[in-house]
C-alpha cells in the first residue's frame, strides 16, 4: 500500500482553523485605514494602490464573488474593452490584450479579473465578502468614521427568522464603490447630509473622462468611485468599457491618501 | 433691404473646441474670404482668454464654476436652476477655469445660462454690437422646448456672444431613423455606427470643419440681421435637426448660401457700420 496524499487531520480541526483565522483577521481589521465598499474594478482598484503605500485596507463585498461586472464586458460577452491611456492598467497588472480599433483594447475577462483580485490580494488587501454594506458612523460634525454591516443571507430572508443585529467596523476613511446603487453616498443622502444627482439618462459615447473627474471626496470621510460617481453627478450612461472604473479607483486611492495623510 | 443691414468692424472668433478636430486658421481663412470688410481675431478659448485679460482674482474664479456648475441640466425633462451645486460639481468647474486642459465632454448645460455667464466677462470696449463675438466650444448646449417640456441638445446659440457647439454638431441633430430602429432591436451600437456612419457627424469625423463653416455664417447673420436660418433646405443658413439635412446643407458638392443670402452677403460688402451713419 502506498502513502495517502493528504496528511492526517479531522474536522474539528478544520473547522477550527476556519474560526480562528477568520476571527483574528476579522478583529484586526475591526479598526483599519481604509474600507472600501464594493469590491469591483474601482474598489480593487483602489484598494490595490493604496495598500501598496501601506495602509491597512479592507474591501466589503455583498457577493461571494469578487470583480463585480469585471468578468463580463456586456450582454453577457466575458471580453472586456478600455480605451487608452487605461491599456498601461493592465499592463501593470500582465492582463493581455488587442488593439480592436485605435486606441480601443479588448481583453479577456476573466483574465483581467483575476489578475486584479490577486493584484489587490497579493498588496494585502484583506476582503469581507458575502458582507452587505449596513450603516454609516458618523463621529463630530458628521464625519464618516465608519461602516455598519451584517450578512448578506440576512437582508435577503424573512425578518422574522432574521432579527440579526449588524456590527460596526471603524475607520479613518470610506470609498463607495458600489457602482450604481451608491449605497454609502446613498445613506447619508437618507440623512439629509448629502444631495445626489441621481443617475444620468442621456447617452453620451464621450463620458469616461467625466467619471474620473468627479473622483473625488463627496462628503468629510467618504470618497466616491467607480458607477457611484455618476449617480451622486447625474453623469451620462456609459457603454461597458472599464478604463473609467480602472482610472477612477486610481483615482480615488491618490485622493484618499491625500485625505489620509492631512488627517 | 440694402442698408438695414451691417457688418461687425472686428468678429472674434474664441477656440475652445478640441484642437484636433478643429483648426483656427481654416475657419478664420472662410470667415476673412466670406467677410473681407471685418478684421478676424483668433482667441483662445473664451474663459481662458477673458478671465486672464480682466486679471481674474481667485473669488472670480469660484464665482464663475459656481454659475457654470448652477447651469447644468440634470435632468432633461425638467427645468430648474434655482438648485445648489454639490461642491464637486464647483470643484470640477474650477478645475477646468484654472487650466489649460480641454474640459470632457458628456455634461449638459443650459445654453442661454451660458450665454448669460459669458456675457458678464465682456470690457466695456468690445460690448459693442460692431464686434462680433463667436465661441466654439467642446461642450454640450442644450434649450428648453416650451412645445415638449423637455430640454434639447443644441449645435449652436446665436445672442452676444454667439455660440457654437462641436458636440452639439454630434449629439444634437438626429442621426438617421434606421439607426436608432438598429438600436431599439439590440443591433450592436459599433457595427450600426460603421453602417450609418456617411450618414452622419461622427466623433473626430474630419467633415466637422466644414459643417462649422455653415454655422460661423448663422451667427454672422444673425450679427447682421437679426436672422440667423433660411426656409431653404439647400442653404448653409438652414436649421438642421437631423444629420442628413445638416450634411445636405453644409457639405454637398457646391455647397452655399441661397440666391437671397447671397445677394445679403454682397449687398453689405464694404458696409461697415460707420459707413451708414
Amino acid at each position: 500500500m502506498g502513502e495517502k496524499i493528504f496528511s492526517g487531520g479531522g474536522e474539528k480541526e478544520v473547522t477550527r482553523a476556519i474560526i480562528s483565522e477568520f476571527a483574528r483577521q476579522f478583529e484586526e481589521y475591526v479598526e483599519s485605514d481604509c474600507i472600501i465598499v464594493g469590491a469591483g474594478p474601482s474598489g480593487l482598484m483602489a484598494g490595490k494602490i493604496l495598500c501598496q503605500e501601506g495602509l491597512k485596507i479592507f474591501i466589503i463585498e455583498r457577493n461571494n464573488y469578487l470583480g463585480g461586472g469585471f468578468w463580463i464586458g456586456g450582454y453577457l460577452m466575458n471580453k472586456v474593452t478600455v480605451r487608452a491611456p487605461a491599456q498601461k492598467v493592465l499592463d501593470e497588472l500582465g492582463v493581455p490584450y488587442t488593439e480592436a480599433s485605435h486606441d480601443l483594447f479588448v481583453a479577456d475577462g476573466p483574465h483581467a479579473c483575476s489578475k486584479l483580485i490577486a493584484a489587490a490580494c497579493d498588496a494585502g488587501v484583506k476582503f469581507a465578502n458575502m458582507t452587505v454594506f449596513d450603516d454609516l458612523i458618523l463621529r463630530e460634525e458628521n464625519r464618516v468614521a465608519g461602516v455598519v454591516i451584517n450578512w448578506t443571507p440576512v437582508q435577503t430572508l424573512p425578518r422574522q427568522i432574521t432579527c440579526v443585529d449588524p456590527v460596526a467596523l471603524e475607520t479613518k476613511l470610506v470609498i463607495d464603490a458600489t457602482g450604481h446603487d451608491a449605497c454609502v453616498v446613498t445613506k447619508l443622502e437618507e440623512r439629509g447630509l448629502i444631495k445626489t444627482v441621481g443617475y444620468g439618462a442621456m447617452w453620451v459615447e464621450r463620458s469616461e473622462d467625466l467619471v474620473v473627474e468627479h473622483t473625488g471626496e463627496v462628503h468629510p470621510g467618504l470618497v466616491v468611485a467607480g458607477m457611484a460617481v455618476s449617480t451622486v453627478y447625474g453623469l451620462p450612461r456609459m457603454g461597458p468599457t472599464f478604463g473609467a472604473m480602472l482610472l477612477s479607483g486610481k483615482k480615488a486611492a491618490e485622493i484618499a491618501l491625500k485625505i489620509l495623510k492631512k488627517g | 433691404m440694402d442698408g438695414d443691414f451691417t457688418v461687425p468692424s472686428i468678429i472674434h472668433l474664441y477656440n475652445g473646441a478640441d484642437p484636433g478636430e478643429v483648426k483656427s486658421e481654416d475657419l478664420a481663412a472662410f470667415l476673412k474670404t466670406n467677410f473681407p470688410e471685418s478684421l478676424v481675431n483668433v482667441r483662445e478659448d473664451f474663459f481662458s482668454y477673458w478671465l486672464r485679460r480682466c486679471g481674474a482674482k481667485e473669488e472670480r474664479f469660484h464665482y464663475l464654476a459656481k454659475n457654470l456648475a448652477q447651469s447644468r441640466v440634470h435632468h432633461p425633462d425638467k427645468r430648474n436652476f434655482s438648485h445648489e451645486p454639490l461642491p464637486g460639481e464647483v470643484d470640477f468647474e474650477l478645475k477646468f477655469l484654472m487650466s489649460d486642459r480641454i474640459k470632457p465632454v458628456g455634461v449638459l448645460y443650459d445654453g442661454f445660462q451660458v450665454m448669460v455667464i459669458c456675457s458678464d466677462l465682456f470690457a466695456p470696449d468690445e460690448a459693442i454690437w460692431d464686434h462680433c463675438h463667436i465661441i466654439l466650444t467642446n461642450q454640450l448646449l442644450g434649450t428648453w422646448d416650451e412645445n415638449d417640456c423637455r430640454c434639447h441638445i443644441r449645435v449652436s446659440l446665436y445672442g452676444f456672444p454667439s455660440i457654437i457647439s462641436t458636440t452639439g454638431i454630434v449629439e444634437g441633430p438626429a442621426r438617421p431613423r434606421e439607426y436608432y430602429l438598429g438600436l431599439t432591436l439590440g443591433a450592436n451600437q459599433e457595427s450600426l455606427k460603421k453602417a450609418f456612419s456617411p450618414r452622419y457627424v461622427g466623433y473626430g469625423d474630419p467633415r466637422l470643419a466644414e459643417v462649422i463653416k455653415g454655422y460661423l455664417f448663422q451667427a454672422l447673420f444673425y450679427h447682421m440681421t437679426g436672422d440667423p436660418f433660411c426656409h431653404d433646405k439647400g442653404c448653409r443658413l438652414f436649421n438642421a435637426h437631423w444629420q442628413e439635412e445638416m450634411l445636405y446643407a453644409q457639405l454637398r458638392p457646391g455647397a452655399a448660401l441661397c440666391g437671397l443670402h447671397r445677394q445679403i452677403l454682397e449687398s453689405v460688402s464694404g458696409k461697415k457700420k460707420q459707413d451708414f451713419k
